[in-house]
């Protein structure tokens, strides 16, 4: 068997702009290798609830102040230090992927909360915990942290339903697996503000989230 | 108290707590057979109990054990069935079962409990339980096992194999050509033969792997907080990549040390042995990443 696919090629083949020369080969890949079918088929699910996704989120209010402060600073330049730049769009700014991904997590975190109704002695640590400061994100982690939030955010909703049909020691055992697993994500966002681009916590994040996703489809599918 | 008034008391007392569904509370012994395809494809639901599987050499399913306060369905054709123990009154009885089920060797199973056991010897399948233990053993085509809190073993020899645990134990023996292995909080223990591409990851669980890889394979192992520990043969040849982003590395596999990463609040180290070989990869957010020579 070929090695298994690079990430881009998964991508460019859900995107459909894989090139025409290497396409046949990706293909005959992918019907042989059960692990990257199902990461093109998650990878078309992911696109396909983000399309669902409503347009835009509004940040809770609390955390506009801080957002607002810092963009007020960085328009503070020293005249001379920044040459000329071509303007982009302000979506595609770091603050505001960051403060996407910040806010995904955060939310995430809140539904996980409000879903799971967790024991109040056990505390769920979260993004803004660290304090909010804006930082620089990687569009990866942007699109990373959209993708799985939709995704566990759906997941969650869908256990939700069916808990009842768990022991309650099982449920117990989900909360618990899924708050380790939210201190995991939010230590590794933490640090991803500082080191947007470390390819090893870009991983681990990975990681963490694909664990989320399997608790929930597990427990999800034990009651099914 | 008159005689009679007693004797009312007595009877509604055992209507009450147990003289109603008598029929389904008695043991039922089970002994069916099946007529089967080779490939057949079962499903299997036994809440509580046990259930083991076998592969055989014959093209019929063979069905013995036991059913308490239950009863066991089994229907479907040659080429689908499916096994099932239930409780026919609706009145929560949570039926146990110990059921032995022989399967065509080409049987593609599909395993479900709430506590109960599961064991399988030469079955390819999906096998999920909420809390009982599952032990796969022998060779299959395939096998996929997950459990929320239960242990899983295996001891068996597969191409492709999908092991998922949120506390429990996962102990891996055997040799795998494409291997998951993942916790939340258990432990994963390896002693293995050989495995040519996997990836085990725990978020807190300890990882420790005691064994070889395929050369041109590749491995990665994941851990947010847990300890990874490679034990490896000393004449292992290939590339080993480990990050610890805030934790340590302890190597005394080779004389070299690591160094320390870009912010300076964790460890790195590259290391080249031979030519060819494996690639492994090792990427721990918080805990120690430790190598050790067999």
């Amino acid at each position: 068997m070929t090695p298994h696919l690079r990430d881009e090629e998964l991508h460019d083949l859900v995107d459909g702009v894989l090139p025409e020369a290497g396409r046949q080969t990706v293909d005959a890949h992918i019907a042989s290798c059960l692990e990257c079918s199902e990461r093109v088929e998650r990878l078309r699910r992911l696109l396909a609830m983000a399309r669902e996704a409503p347009r835009g989120v509004a940040p809770p209010d609390d955390w506009w102040p801080a957002i607002r402060s810092t963009i007020n600073q960085r328009k503070i330049v020293p005249l001379g230090a920044v040459p000329n730049q071509p303007s982009r769009p302000w979506w595609t700014r770091p603050w505001a992927l960051a403060a996407a991904a910040m806010l995904l997590v955060a939310v995430s975190a809140a539904v996980t909360a409000i879903v799971l109704r967790p024991p109040p002695q056990v505390p769920i640590a979260r993004a803004s915990d660290s304090g909010f400061s804006v930082p620089s994100v990687s569009p990866r982690l942007a699109t990373m942290t959209a993708n799985y939030e939709g995704l566990t955010r759906q997941l969650l909703i869908d256990f939700d339903s069916r808990r009842a049909a768990l022991p309650p020691a099982a449920v117990a055992q989900v909360e618990q697996n899924l708050r380790v697993i939210d201190i995991a994500i939010s230590e590794i966002v933490t640090v991803l503000q500082a080191e947007p681009d470390n390819d090893v916590l870009l991983e681990l994040l990975d990681t963490s989230y694909r664990q989320k996703v399997a608790v929930l489809e597990h427990a999800t599918e034990s009651v099914s | 108290m008159n005689l009679s008034r007693a004797a009312i008391g007595v009877t509604v007392a055992g209507i009450a707590f147990g003289g109603g569904p008598t029929l389904t509370r008695a043991q039922e012994r089970i002994d069916r057979g099946h007529p089967a395809a080779h490939d057949v494809r079962l499903k299997v639901w036994a809440p509580a109990g046990s259930v083991r599987l076998e592969a055989w050499d014959r093209d019929s399913l063979q069905i013995r054990g036991t059913v308490d306060q239950g009863k066991l369905f089994a229907g479907g054709g040659r080429d689908a069935m499916k096994v099932a123990v239930e409780d026919p009154t609706g009145a929560n009885l949570s039926p146990v079962a110990d059921l032995v089920i022989r399967v065509p060797r080409g049987a593609q199973v599909s395993v479900k409990t709430v506590t109960g056991a599961i064991e399988a010897v030469d079955v390819t399948g999906w096998y999920n339980s909420v809390s009982g233990s599952i032990r796969l053993r022998g060779a299959a085509r395939r096998l996929e096992a997950e459990s929320l809190d239960g242990d899983i073993t295996l001891q068996a020899e597969a191409p492709w194999v999908r092991v998922r645990t949120g506390s429990g134990t996962l102990t891996i023996e055997g040799r795998y050509r494409d291997l998951l292995a993942s916790s939340v909080s258990g432990p994963i223990r390896v002693v293995n033969k050989e495995v040519e591409r996997g990836r085990l990851e725990s978020v807190t669980g300890d990882i420790h792997y005691f064994g070889r890889f395929r050369a041109g394979g590749s491995v990665d192992f994941d851990s947010h907080s847990g300890t990874i520990t490679l034990e490896l043969p000393a004449e292992m040849a290939g590339r080993l990549d480990l990050t610890s982003v805030s934790g340590s590395i302890d190597n005394q596999f080779t004389a070299d040390r690591p160094s320390k990463t870009a912010t300076g609040a964790g460890q790195r180290l590259d290391l080249t042995r031979g030519s060819g070989g494996v690639t492994i990869t090792v990427r721990s957010f918080k805990g120690t990443i430790r190598l050790l020579r067999m």
